[in-house]
């Protein structure tokens, strides 16, 4: 439960402490900036998807393959 | 309450009617201005004086005829008109569909998916290469170098930067966008607010813009030279990979037809001048001799002349007992002869067959179940008006202020700031985990629209036969008469049964097993073809078998008549045991509830969803097999055909509704039905049909399945709130003039981070 909430908490400010993170470095409005939203968030974000795709795909082949043996 | 509307049959909930007209005492509901237009014009054409009255037959016969002139396209599941479609006929059947790229999906599904891929990584190999562009751009300003984007470079004297993001800006626009400015485009034309206009007016607006820029700097009136080709590509590369996903999720979902085709047997062997021959099946003609040989199945409907078996129906009617059929008995196409050989003359073939209809009533259960609007539609028909206006509003504020060159661009930057991209993949990230994550369960989800529905799943319906009940006999009841006792009774019973592969004996001897008892070998072995076994052993005759079998060899039964009604009555099938001509006693049969049944109707009860058992039994048994399971409302006698009518008849009024169901004549109810959950032991059509199915058997998976549906459902809100939630932040900053591809790319990356990460929550949700 309090990794749950640890970890809820953690997305949900994931915004937040990322802009605060790269204010208190002063590039907030830097061309690094522009490399983390743009290059990290496309990369970072398909990268989750993927795992999310491989994940669902997996979970469905063990349960279709489970069901065909029985 | 669902309604439809008078001018293009549409089926709509009431609620979401774009607008209504009243005429003759009646309200009409339209699914969008321009019906409605059409029916203020002349409301006669559209109504006669007996359909003024709201009745719901007359609804539902206003369905039927709007049916026959409509059809659904398989593929994407628009209603249209038969005469503007366009028509495949395949294994016999016709098809309609709205455009060749659906008829390219419904011919190689596994073509148009490889050829949305491409689509998927032509965008985001364009949209990397663009931020990696973009950022060596920024790398060289931050070297202190006087490049700007839309100053031509030294090596490259003829291109700007600006049109370097242009050239690989546009495939993105043209190949992935394409399907959005059309979707847009048809939203336009109706008049309604869809994702597909969101999409289209802020990637539109950014390129546009982008390019006026690059090639028209002069044309606009101020120093402000940003591009925001990338905001572009990243919203149609993103919502193009979240729609791959959501088809990757439903692409068995087209098969469900094709299954229903696979049932019927490619060849037929018939008696054509006195001889044998093998024919396809489809070439079978009404009164022509087909033999059926055992293990085969039979081709076509009809009526047995010679010979005598029993036949699997299980797949057409759900009933686990093989049926014995003999001279004079019908038979159905498509099921399947177990252990005789016999000769059978054709009725019905081609189109008049029960598969035949089946798949008919498949096809117009589809065709009349509503569409409903998805949610993300639901959000942007309410965002798209409202950022139109922000961005209008604002351009006026600036006018006022006297500065019309900020309005302008306070204007544009509104609309490219509102389409998120995450706005795309709010829907297939959580259906992901939602499905992956059902998947672990046993439950396997077809799409997000049966989501959207099981959360308002307000009455859910029971098949009886496979679904609350086992689907295999059992002995449930032993009746011995005077002396007797159960275990000499069960021992008579299992010597005859020993030799027979019924699914009645398989039951009789399994409780002997249960109860120890050795079973002897029989001396002989008599199969009585629809009436029982007889067998001589441990020196007399034993004869098991019904009614009529007693009579054939002389046992009178009249006395113990009220015992046998009272068992039957009680959904049991009696099997009467004699010896050495005394009778001995009876024993039932019956197919038992499943483990958990009454738990999960409880369940679904506690969760407000109203529990309905449908059956073919008589009133009397079917009640007392709700009052076992708990279910007040049963609807009996139901014929098998009749069942997508029961469901219809719910969903007047007003309800959303789940079938569970597992037959082959379960899959026309399972099709109307809002949410059509299949049994895994059931048949394949049904699993095809249903939009939900459980794979384990287990009937509480349907509560995990409604749990899961909800769960899932909660995560698609939230995730649309964190979609829309930065840009909505970036509207007033926009609408002050403050846009700038930083803040623009800011709020892209945190609404998409926000929301993948949110799916991925899902995965620590209990079930």
């Amino acid at each position: 439960m309090k990794s749950r909430f640890v970890l809820t908490f953690l997305v949900y400010a994931l915004p937040l402490i990322l802009v605060i993170i790269l204010a208190l470095y002063g590039i907030v409005w830097e061309f690094q900036v522009y490399l983390i939203l743009a290059i990290l968030h496309l990369v970072v974000v398909s990268g989750i998807l993927w795992y999310l795709y491989k994940d669902m795909e997996n979970k469905i082949t063990d349960t279709q393959r489970e069901h065909e043996k029985e | 309450m669902k309604v439809i509307d008078p001018v293009c049959k549409m089926t709509i909930e009431d609620t979401d009617a774009v607008a209504t007209s009243s005429y003759k005492g009646a309200t009409y509901h339209f699914c969008s201005k321009p019906c409605k237009e059409d029916f203020d014009k002349d409301p006669e054409a559209f109504v006669d004086v007996k359909a003024a009255m709201p009745k719901m037959e007359e609804m539902i016969a206003a369905t039927a005829k709007a049916i026959g002139e409509m059809a659904k396209d398989p593929i994407c599941g628009m209603v249209i008109p038969k005469e503007r479609s366009i028509k495949r006929d395949v294994g016999g059947r016709s098809y309609y569909f709205c455009s060749e790229n659906c008829v390219r999906t419904f011919e190689a599904p596994e073509a148009e998916l490889k050829s949305m891929k491409r689509r998927v990584t032509i965008a985001l190999t364009g949209v990397l290469a663009l931020a990696i562009f973009r950022a060596a751009v920024f790398l060289g300003l931050a070297a202190g170098a006087t490049i700007l984007t839309w100053v031509p470079i030294p090596f490259l004297p003829w291109f700007t930067w600006g049109v370097w993001l242009f050239i690989i800006t546009t495939p993105i626009m043209i190949f992935g966008g394409k399907g959005f400015f059309i979707g847009a485009w048809h939203a336009i034309k109706s008049r309604v607010a869809n994702m597909d206009l969101l999409i289209a007016l802020g990637t539109s607006t950014a390129y546009i813009y982008s390019a006026f820029v690059v090639f028209f700097p002069k044309v606009l009136p101020v120093e402000e030279k940003n591009v925001y080709f990338e905001v572009s590509a990243i919203i149609i590369a993103f919502v193009l990979l979240g729609k791959y996903m959501e088809e990757i999720i439903k692409k068995r979902s087209s098969a469900a037809i094709r299954k229903l085709l696979d049932l019927r047997p490619q060849t037929a062997r018939v008696i054509r001048d006195a001889a044998e021959v093998e024919i396809p099946a489809e070439s079978v003609m009404v009164n022509e001799i087909v033999v059926v040989r055992p293990g085969e199945k039979i081709p076509t409907d009809g009526v047995v002349i010679e010979g005598h078996s029993s036949v699997d129906e299980k797949m057409l009617t759900g009933e686990s007992v093989p049926v014995e059929k003999k001279t004079g008995d019908q038979v159905i196409g498509g099921t399947l002869n177990k252990v005789g050989a016999f000769k059978f003359k054709a009725t019905r073939v081609g189109a008049d067959t029960t598969l035949s209809q089946i798949i008919k009533m498949v096809e117009e259960a589809q065709a009349s179940s509503s569409q409903i609007q998805r949610l993300a539609d639901k959000v942007a028909s309410y965002f798209v008006p409202a950022v139109i206006g922000v961005a209008f509003l604002s351009a006026a504020v600036w006018i006022i202020i006297g500065d019309p060159t900020f309005a302008l661009l306070s204007f544009v930057a509104v609309l490219i700031i509102a389409c998120p991209c995450a706005l795309g993949i709010a829907t297939p990230a959580a259906l992901m985990v939602g499905v992956g994550k059902g998947a672990e369960l046993g439950i396997l989800i077809r799409g997000a629209e049966y989501l959207e529905r099981a959360e308002k799943l307000k009455v859910m319906v029971f098949d009886k036969t496979g679904t609350l009940t086992k689907g295999e006999p059992e002995v449930t009841e032993i009746v011995p008469i005077a002396d007797v006792t159960v275990e000499e009774l069960l021992m008579l019973a299992a010597i005859a049964e020993k030799g027979s592969e019924h699914p009645l004996a398989e039951a009789i001897i399994k409780r002997a097993s249960m109860m120890g008892l050795s079973i002897p070998d029989a001396e002989a072995f008599e199969a009585v073809p629809g009436h029982g076994v007889k067998v001589k052993a441990i020196g007399k005759e034993i004869v098991i078998g019904n009614r009529r079998l007693m009579q054939n060899i002389g046992i009178d039964i009249k006395d113990k008549e009220t015992t046998i009604s009272a068992l039957e009555e009680r959904g049991n099938t009696v099997m009467i045991v004699a010896a050495g001509g005394d009778l001995k006693g009876f024993i039932a049969v019956a197919d038992t509830l499943k483990e958990n049944a009454a738990e999960v109707v409880k369940g679904l009860k506690d969760a407000m969803v109203e529990v309905v058992m449908l059956t073919g039994d008589n009133e009397r048994t079917a009640k007392a097999i709700g009052a076992k399971v708990g279910i007040e409302r049963i609807i009996s006698n139901v014929l098998p055909g009749d069942k997508a009518k029961v469901v219809k008849g719910l969903q007047s009024e007003g309800k959303v509704v789940a079938m569970v169901g597992d037959g082959i004549n379960d899959s026309p109810a399972l099709a109307q039905a809002d949410i059509g959950i299949a049994i895994g032991s059931g048949s394949d059509v049904a699993k095809e049909t249903g939009g939900i199915i459980l794979v384990r058997d287990d009937l509480r998976d349907v509560i995990k399945g409604i749990k899961l549906s909800r769960a899932t459902m909660r995560k698609i809100k939230q995730n649309l709130f964190w979609a829309f939630i930065y840009n909505s932040v970036g509207i007033p900053i926009a609408a002050f003039g403050l846009l700038n591809p930083i803040i623009a790319a800011a709020a892209m990356a945190l609404s998409s981070l926000s929301v993948v990460t949110n799916s991925a929550l899902l995965k620590g949700v209990k079930i």
